[in-house]
């Protein structure tokens, strides 16, 4: 399958410059795109579904260029946004046809055929009479991956998919996502680091319009070899610990507390070097930009 | 789109209107009622059922349009929507154009259901026919293009209501002859002849307005 090529896209809105030059390349499989919130991921995401169109610059799959053949892209793309609260009166059943029909299905055996695919893929067979109004957080997503499967697009595209739903329903989302990069292109946005850690084999880290491209999760968590330490105090000493010294986490036990530190050097006599999390070279990454 | 799909969609579409899909259709079954009642007043009978039916009914299909957009313009689902490969002008112009004739036909199912309860002799002209159509759809053409420029149905909803006040308080005579409510609140110095020709060229105007925004979807993600 050919590769995603996003060259040196710009959006501005107003005085603010949400995208500079932002450049990718992006092949099968699951993508992470990891930032703050406001770094410019969802506008990223709303240029590559179509949605806005950039000031500059070009994305390519193939031979489909972005600029010149929305319609097309829109044929092969699925889009899960950040918020799906559409169609709340109807059963989700109804709504995935309607979509379906949107989105060109034609003859309505193939569009119950595919309906019904995706809501078996989604887990929501047994909810497809149900009105979507009435559906849970985590179903609601499940429903938007489901209306993204619709027509079996080359690329999908979620945003944000876990944010706000429990434990359980994240760690269902993964899965299914891991399934769904198989043979397709998937783009994750997310502030959420495990659900990088969980799910993609590569990844960008995007900050003030600006993006950089790791090609694996391990490259962007040896940005922070040599600076992660544990260190085990006692609770005085760690309440005691300056600002300077940088805490990513915490465990609180009987006696001590056992931290992880991100540090240039040593910061105590006791504390042992330690290999980084993806995590931890974000956030040294991070701040390395600052 | 195959003509069983697109009675499906329609069903979704009227579904996801809710009640208002059913405001208009009262408020006509209870004008029906009230010519019923009030058939000995009137000197000339097409009267009572123009007065009934010229005004709220006209102006309700507001209810109509400024619901069939919800999702795609207010919702929190749009960008959904937005990235679908729809048809600009199947899912915008088209659209509104068939909830309209479906609104111009239960009107005049209820209008001709009037006419049976009046039980006299009503004598109908031609503006009885192409005025209230017109009008009807000039709103229609109205509330698409405020939709697709404020993405609020309540903002639809309030500014077809100020433009009714102002239009019945004026009588159309600062609209140059645009004036949806000549059926049901005449302005004598007008003919209707006058007033069809003015609502037919305004309505093209705001749907080609309304169109060529709703084309745009950078705009419409704003």
């Amino acid at each position: 399958m050919d590769k995603l090529i996003i060259q040196s896209v710009d959006k501005s809105f107003g005085r603010i410059r949400a995208l500079r030059q932002a450049s990718l390349e992006i092949s099968t499989g699951i993508f992470g795109l990891l930032g703050e919130n406001g770094a410019g991921k969802t506008t990223l995401m709303r240029i590559i579904a179509t949605v806005l169109k950039p000031d500059a610059g070009e994305i390519t799959l193939g031979d489909i260029k972005w600029s010149r053949d929305s319609h097309k892209v829109r044929q092969i793309l699925g889009y899960l946004p950040q918020e799906f609260g559409a169609f709340k009166n109807v059963t989700a059943e109804e709504c995935l046809k309607y979509i379906a029909q949107l989105k060109g299905i034609r003859g309505s055996e193939e569009c119950l055929l595919q309906t019904e695919r995706v809501l078996k893929e989604v887990n929501l067979l047994e909810a497809k009479d149900r009105k979507v109004g009435g559906f849970s957080g985590g179903m609601r997503r499940r429903l938007g991956i489901a209306q993204a499967l619709l027509n079996d697009p080359e690329l999908i595209i979620v945003d944000e998919p876990t944010a706000g739903l429990d434990p359980a329903e994240r760690i269902r989302f993964r899965n299914l996502l891991r399934q769904l990069g198989k043979n397709r292109i998937v783009i994750l946005s997310t502030h959420i680091v495990e659900d990088i850690e969980a799910t993609c084999q590569s990844l960008a880290v995007i900050k003030n319009g600006t993006s950089v491209q790791f090609s694996s999760q391990q490259e962007l968590s040896a940005i922070a070899e040599g600076k992660v330490w544990t260190w085990k105090l006692s609770n005085a000493d760690y309440n005691s610990l300056g600002k300077d010294v940088h805490v990513v986490s915490s465990k609180i036990h009987k006696e001590y507390v056992e931290a992880r530190i991100i540090a240039g050097v040593k910061p105590g006599p006791e504390a042992e070097e330690t290999e980084p999390t993806i995590e931890e070279g974000y956030l040294v990454w991070n701040m390395e930009q600052e | 789109m195959e003509h069983g799909t697109r009675i499906k969609e329609g069903l979704v579409d009227i579904k996801g209107m809710g009640a208002f899909f059913y405001i208009p259709i009262g408020i006509m079954a209870v004008n029906a009622v009230y010519c019923y009642l009030t058939r000995g007043r009137y000197g000339v009978p097409i009267e009572i059922v123009r007065e009934s039916y010229g005004i709220f009914p006209i102006i309700c299909i507001s209810f109509w349009i400024s619901c069939l957009f919800e999702d795609l313009l207010n919702s929190e689902g749009r960008e959904m929507l937005l990235s679908m490969p729809y048809k600009n002008l199947e899912y915008g112009l088209k659209r509104v154009i068939r909830y309209t004739l479906l609104y111009i036909i239960i009107f005049y199912i209820f209008f001709a259901l009037a006419v049976l309860m009046i039980g006299r002799n009503v004598v109908m002209e031609a503006q009885d026919i192409y005025l209230p159509v017109l009008s009807i759809f000039f709103y229609s053409a109205f509330n698409f293009l405020i939709a697709v420029i404020t993405r609020n149905s309540v903002t639809v909803m309030t500014a077809a209501g100020i433009l009714s006040m102002f239009m019945y308080l004026t009588r159309g005579s600062a609209s140059l002859c645009i004036y949806p409510l000549q059926w049901g609140n005449p302005n004598p110095f007008f003919t209707p002849y006058a007033v069809g020709i003015a609502l037919f060229t305004a309505t093209l105007a705001l749907y080609a307005a309304a169109q060529m925004l709703f084309s745009n979807r950078d705009f419409l993600m704003r």
